[in-house]
């Protein structure tokens, strides 16, 4: 690691079997070569010292034409002459503005926070990851469980949030309702109601989507004049959908 | 900007301070250098005559520098990066980490809309027992549509959503309602206009017993296939018993679309 190792070298092996050759090598002695390959596409393929390729684009009519690799070679972005583009083909992480595109939450409501509802007929929903096998936030940077004021989840990236509830309930009476608002830093956002159970075990349904922004309290509440219980676990799911915009 | 200016200059800088470069000048006069930075993983830098790096490659496999350096790296014009593949611990393609836009086929890979009905068609429908939806974004920002080239609201004939792209709706309502009788049913009818499938018609049905005087909600998930020009048009059917129709936040219309080539 020297000013001496510094160079730029081009063989162009004319008349040779090595392969046309610019070798760029800087301070840290590391060379990264440009390579013409002998194809019929002239593909033009930088490699490391060992020959792995890291980055490579041809002129072929059909299949690949831009390819970045990893260490051992497979294609982690692939362009086709046909127009499509494949990220990470072989797995690996594709992230837009630092997170997944999608991210996905499944949760539970709290047993405290469900029997506060029955007490007062009026609460919001305490979310929980009760159960690690099936209750999951794939990326807690995007969002995360609030634990204070009006509960709910704490969003940190900007985008889209997609709601989906199904949540099992009892209330006595016949008539009128009872219903759930979404909010979004306390003003509500949607309102989702079903009529009164008449004392049988009915199942909430809602699913909405909103506009959010870093730092927004996603809550919701539940509002009844008469719910005589209120289910959780399997019975009381809360989903999440976040994609970014 | 003469062909005077035209050169290719290649600097080896062998012993030298500086990094060995190769400087691409056209007859534009804007060159475009191609630097071999002094680091342990060869980079390789295009940077303009500011020094500002605009696509780099490296072979750092290693991760010890997972957080700034990549095999493959495209910054915008602030030097923030635009596009990053990591081959670090586990491959990572990065796109736009900062602010910016990835789109798919001309548009962000996924676009959610959320409507309400206008009062109108709401009024409608109470008074025929039958009516298409008017779908409506009220001037209220809690409605949207994160991009209006690919869905629009149809405002002439029988109202709905149009799709510009080819791809597949998720379609998701929450409609309350009041109808009188007990012992029938209220129903909403999806309808598809245009080349889906080569012809147009009815893709589901959704009910509910009518509400017996209280309000409850008419709700109906399902997803279309769509390409570009195709409407979905929604008409909610009652049985001569619809008394009340809600809108605002009691009347939620959202849309999932992502995009396919099919």
């Amino acid at each position: 690691m020297a000013n001496s190792d510094k160079n730029i070298v081009i063989t162009p092996n004319i008349g040779q079997a090595g392969l046309p050759t610019l070798a760029l090598t800087g301070q840290g002695n590391i060379p990264i070569s440009l390579k013409v390959l002998d194809d019929a596409f002239g593909t033009i393929s930088f490699q490391t010292s060992s020959g792995t390729q890291l980055f490579s684009v041809n002129n072929s009519t059909t299949g690949s034409i831009f390819s970045i690799n990893d260490l051992s070679g497979l294609p982690v972005i692939d362009v086709s002459s046909e127009g499509n583009v494949d990220l990470a083909p072989y797995g690996g992480s594709v992230r837009v503005h630092g997170h997944n595109y999608i991210e996905s939450a499944n949760l539970t409501v709290t047993a405290a926070s469900a029997a506060a509802i029955v007490s007062s007929n009026n609460g919001y929903i305490h979310f929980e990851i009760s159960n690690n096998s099936q209750d999951f936030i794939t990326n807690t940077n995007v969002m995360e469980i609030n634990t204070s004021g009006e509960f709910g989840l704490r969003i940190k990236k900007r985008g889209i949030l997609w709601c989906f509830v199904s949540h099992d309930i009892i209330t006595s009476g016949s008539s009128s309702y009872v219903y759930i608002t979404f909010k979004v830093n306390g003003t509500a956002r949607g309102y989702h109601l079903i009529t009164n159970t008449n004392g049988q075990w009915d199942g909430f349904t809602a699913s909405q989507c909103f506009k959010v922004n870093s730092g927004d309290i996603f809550s919701i509440q539940m509002v009844a004049t008469d719910i005589t219980n209120v289910d959780r676990g399997d019975w009381g799911k809360y989903q999440f959908l976040f994609h970014a915009v | 900007m003469a062909n005077s200016d035209k050169n290719i200059i290649i600097t080896p800088n062998i012993n030298q301070a500086s990094v060995p470069s190769l400087s691409f000048i056209g007859a534009g006069n804007s060159s475009i250098s191609l630097r071999v930075q002094d680091d342990s993983f060869g980079t390789l830098s295009f940077q303009n005559s500011g020094t500002e790096q605009f696509f780099a490659i490296d072979s750092n496999f290693t991760g010890l520098l997972r957080n700034r350096s990549n095999i493959f790296r495209v910054n915008d014009r602030n030097g923030q990066p635009v596009l990053n593949a990591n081959c670090a611990f586990n491959t990572t393609v990065d796109l736009c980490p900062g602010e910016g836009n990835v789109k798919v086929h001309g548009h962000n890979y996924i676009v959610s809309a959320s409507y309400t009905m206008t009062a109108a068609s709401r009024n409608t429908i109470v008074s025929n027992n039958n009516g298409y939806i008017h779908f409506d974004i009220a001037s209220d920002p809690q409605y949207f549509c994160t991009d209006n080239s690919v869905i629009e609201i149809v405002s002439s004939g029988n109202y709905g959503l149009r799709f510009w792209k080819d791809g597949i709706v998720s379609f998701f309502m929450h409609q309350d309602i009041i109808s009188s009788n007990a012992n029938s049913y209220e129903y909403v009818d999806f309808y598809i206009t245009g080349q889906q499938g080569g012809t147009s018609g009815t893709r589901g049905r959704h009910l509910i017993t009518s509400t017996n005087g209280q309000w409850d909600t008419l709700a109906a998930y399902q997803m279309f296939r769509v390409r570009s020009g195709d409407t979905l048009e929604v008409r909610i059917v009652g049985n001569n018993d619809i008394t009340a129709i809600d809108v605002g936040n009691w009347s939620h219309y959202n849309v999932l679309f992502n995009a396919i080539n099919f």
